[in-house]
C-alpha cells in the first residue's frame, strides 16, 4: 500500500441538502439491488430454491392428482398446484429472513445504518428482494404445473386476484420473517422456527383439501390465517370461478365481495406485519 | 465559527442502569485528528455510536457540521462516514460492488471515477472484482476505509481502525489519516494503542468509565508527568512504599502502583535522589528503571487502571 502516502482525493463539501423523495427512491433501489445481489449472486443461488416448486409441479402434484382425481370439480393436480403457492411463498420469505441475521452479525449493516437514508428503507429493500425471490419460485411452480397439465383459466381479473393474493401473503410473511430475524440472535434458532411459521399454516390453509373437511373449530382457526385467505383468493383467480373456497370462508354469495374481503384481510395482515417489522428493526438497530 | 463536532453533556445509560457515557463535553475543529483513548468499556464506541446516530443519547446534545444528530440525523449522516470496529462489508459481492453501494447511498454523483481512484490508492486494483469473502483481514480493512472516503466526508469516524492489521499496514494507515486532514477532513478515532494516539492525534480525550478524565494534545498530557518516569519494583507492600515516598515529598499525587511496581513521575531533581532515599525510607527496591513517560502512564496516573485492559 505504498501509494497510500500519495494524495488521497480530498474532501470538498458544502452542506448537502436533505434527501428528497427521488433520492430516497434511488436509495431503495440500491438497497434492493444489493440484497438481490447477495441472495441471487450466482446460478446455483437462483436455481436451488426453484428445485422445490419444480419438484412439486412435476412430480408430487401429478401423483396426488392421480390418487385423488377431482375435488370441488377441479382436477386435483391443478387444485394442489395453486394450493402449493401457500407453501412456496411463505417458505421463500422466511428463508429470506436469514439474510437479516447475516447482515447484522457479519454483513454491512453497520455501514448501512450510518447511511443518510431513512432506516425503514433497509426493511423495505429486503422485502422487495424477498418478493422477487418468492415471485421467481411461484412463477416456476405455475409454469411447470401448466407444462405438466394443470388447467388454469387465465383472465386479466383472475390474474389480478392471484397476484394480489400472492403479494399480500408474501409481504405479510416477510414482515413476520424480518420481525423474527430481529428478535432472534442466532441463525440456528431462526432456522428452527421456519417450519412452524412457514410450513405449518399450509396444512390448515385449504391447500391440500377444503377447510370444511376439518373439524369446525379448526376450520374457524384456518379462516383467520393469511395463507387460507391467499389460497382461496388465488384459486378463485386461476381455477375456480365459483369461488368455493371463498364461500367456505365468508359464506356469502357475491364472489367479488368475498374476493375483495379476502384481499382486504391480506392487505391488513401485510400492513400490520410490515409496520411491526420496521418498528422492531429500528428499535434493534438503534440502541 | 462552529466546530465540526460539538458535544455537550452527552450521556448514554443502557437498560439496567449501565452508564456507558456520563455527560461528556468536547469539540473538534475542522481538519483535526481527535482521539478517544481508553480501555474496553470506557465509553468510546458508545460515543461514536451516538455521533453516528446508531446509539440514542439519554441526555445532552451532539452536533455534526452544525446539525443536531438527534433532530437532523439524516443531515448529520450525510456529512460523515464511519469505519466500525468489526468488519462491516458484504462478503458475498465484490469489493467494487461494496464501494458502489456506499457511493449510491451517499448520493455520490458519477461514482465510477471516484471508485477507480480509491481502488488504486488503496492498492485494491487486483482484487476489487473478487468477492470480499476471499480478502485477507488487511485487504478488507483497506476496502472499508476506501468505502468510507467515497463520499468525501466532512467527518470520518474510525472505531479502532488498526485492530487486526499487521504493523506495516497499520503505519501506512496512520499516514493516510494524516494525509486526509490536509484536505480538511476531520477525523475522530478511538483506539487503545497509545503510540497511535501520540503519533497522529492533534488532541486526545482520555475516557474512563464514561467520563473524560483529561483532554489535551498528547505532548501536553505527557508534559504533565515531567521528563522522566522512575519505575521501582519493590519487594515490600507497594502501597506502603508509595505512602513513604509521598511523605518524603519524593512522589506526588500522579505516582501510581501497578502490581509490585511503583511508577513515579519525576518533575525535578535527580533520579539518584529517590534511589538514595529508598533505604532510609525502608523501601526495598528489587529493580529501578527510568524512561520517558507515555500515554499509558498518563492514563494510569489519572485512573489507576491499565489502558489495554
Amino acid at each position: 500500500m505504498t501509494a497510500i502516502t500519495t494524495d488521497v482525493p480530498a474532501g470538498r463539501w458544502d452542506l448537502k441538502p436533505e434527501p428528497t423523495t427521488g433520492t430516497q427512491l434511488r436509495a431503495l433501489g440500491t438497497l434492493t439491488g444489493r440484497r438481490l445481489a447477495l441472495s441471487l449472486r450466482n446460478p446455483r443461488a437462483i436455481l436451488l430454491p426453484l428445485a422445490t416448486p419444480v419438484l412439486i409441479a412435476l412430480v408430487i402434484a401429478p401423483a396426488l392428482g392421480q390418487a385423488v382425481g377431482h375435488i370441488n370439480g377441479i382436477v386435483y393436480m391443478t387444485y394442489v398446484a395453486v394450493g402449493t403457492a401457500a407453501l412456496v411463498v411463505p417458505l421463500s420469505c422466511m428463508q429470506a429472513g436469514l439474510g437479516v441475521i447475516v447482515d447484522r452479525k457479519s454483513g454491512a449493516q453497520p455501514d448501512l445504518l450510518a447511511a443518510p437514508v431513512p432506516r425503514p428503507l433497509l426493511v423495505l429493500a429486503n422485502m422487495g428482494a424477498a418478493l422477487v425471490a418468492s415471485g421467481l419460485q411461484l412463477g416456476a411452480l405455475m409454469v411447470f404445473s401448466a407444462l405438466r397439465g394443470a388447467a388454469f383459466h387465465l383472465t386479466a381479473s383472475g390474474l389480478a386476484w392471484f397476484v394480489g393474493a400472492a403479494l399480500g401473503l408474501a409481504i405479510a410473511m416477510y414482515g413476520v420473517a424480518e420481525t423474527l430475524a430481529n428478535r432472534i440472535g442466532e441463525e440456528e434458532e431462526y432456522v428452527n422456527a421456519i417450519p412452524t411459521l412457514g410450513i405449518a399454516p399450509w396444512f390448515f390453509a385449504g391447500a391440500l383439501f377444503p377447510i370444511s373437511f376439518m373439524p369446525a373449530w379448526l376450520a374457524d382457526i384456518a379462516k383467520v390465517l393469511p395463507a387460507t385467505q391467499a389460497v382461496a383468493l388465488m384459486r378463485y383467480g386461476l381455477v375456480d370461478p365459483r369461488a368455493t373456497d371463498l364461500h367456505a370462508i365468508w359464506g356469502l354469495s357475491n364472489t367479488q365481495l368475498m374476493a375483495g374481503l379476502s384481499l382486504f384481510v391480506l392487505i391488513a395482515y401485510a400492513s400490520v406485519f410490515t409496520l411491526v417489522a420496521i418498528r422492531v428493526f429500528t428499535r434493534k438497530a438503534v440502541r | 465559527m462552529e466546530p465540526v463536532i460539538a458535544v455537550e453533556g452527552l450521556s448514554k445509560t443502557y437498560p439496567g442502569d449501565v452508564e456507558a457515557v456520563c455527560g461528556i463535553d468536547f469539540s473538534v475543529e475542522a481538519g483535526e485528528v481527535f482521539g478517544l483513548l481508553g480501555p474496553n468499556g470506557a465509553g468510546k464506541s458508545t460515543t461514536i455510536g451516538m455521533l453516528t446516530t446508531a446509539v440514542c443519547p439519554t441526555a445532552g446534545t451532539a452536533r455534526l457540521g452544525g446539525f443536531d444528530v438527534s433532530r437532523r440525523p439524516l443531515a448529520a449522516r450525510r456529512l460523515s462516514a464511519v469505519v466500525t470496529q468489526d468488519a462491516a462489508v458484504d462478503r458475498g459481492v465484490s469489493g467494487r460492488r461494496n464501494l458502489a453501494i456506499h457511493a449510491h447511498l451517499w448520493g455520490v454523483r458519477r461514482p465510477e471515477g471516484r471508485i477507480s481512484q480509491l481502488v488504486e490508492v488503496f492498492e485494491l486494483t487486483g482484487i476489487a472484482d473478487r468477492p470480499v469473502s476471499s480478502y485477507s483481514g488487511g485487504q478488507r480493512r483497506r476496502l472499508e476505509i476506501a468505502r468510507a472516503l467515497i463520499s468525501e466526508p466532512m467527518v470520518l469516524f474510525l472505531d479502532e481502525p488498526t485492530v487486526g492489521l499487521d504493523t506495516r499496514i497499520r503505519h501506512e494507515l496512520l499516514e493516510l489519516i494524516r494525509t486526509l486532514t490536509r484536505g480538511g477532513t476531520t477525523v475522530l478515532l478511538t483506539t487503545h494503542y497509545l503510540d497511535e494516539a501520540e503519533r497522529i492525534c492533534d488532541r486526545v480525550a482520555i475516557m474512563h468509565r464514561g467520563h473524560i478524565a483529561d483532554l489535551a494534545p498528547p505532548r501536553e498530557l505527557l508534559s504533565k508527568l515531567g521528563e522522566r518516569i522512575v519505575e521501582l519494583r519493590v519487594a515490600t507492600d507497594p502501597a506502603v512504599a508509595l505512602r513513604a515516598l509521598r511523605a518524603a515529598s519524593l512522589a506526588g499525587d500522579d505516582a501510581f502502583v501497578v502490581g509490585q511496581t511503583l511508577t513515579v513521575p519525576f518533575h525535578d531533581g535527580q533520579v539518584g535522589d529517590i534511589v538514595g532515599a529508598l533505604d532510609g525510607l525502608g523501601v526495598a527496591a528489587v529493580e529501578v528503571n527510568t524512561r520517558p513517560p507515555n500515554l499509558d502512564d498518563v492514563y494510569l496516573s489519572l485512573t489507576g487502571e491499565r489502558m489495554g485492559a
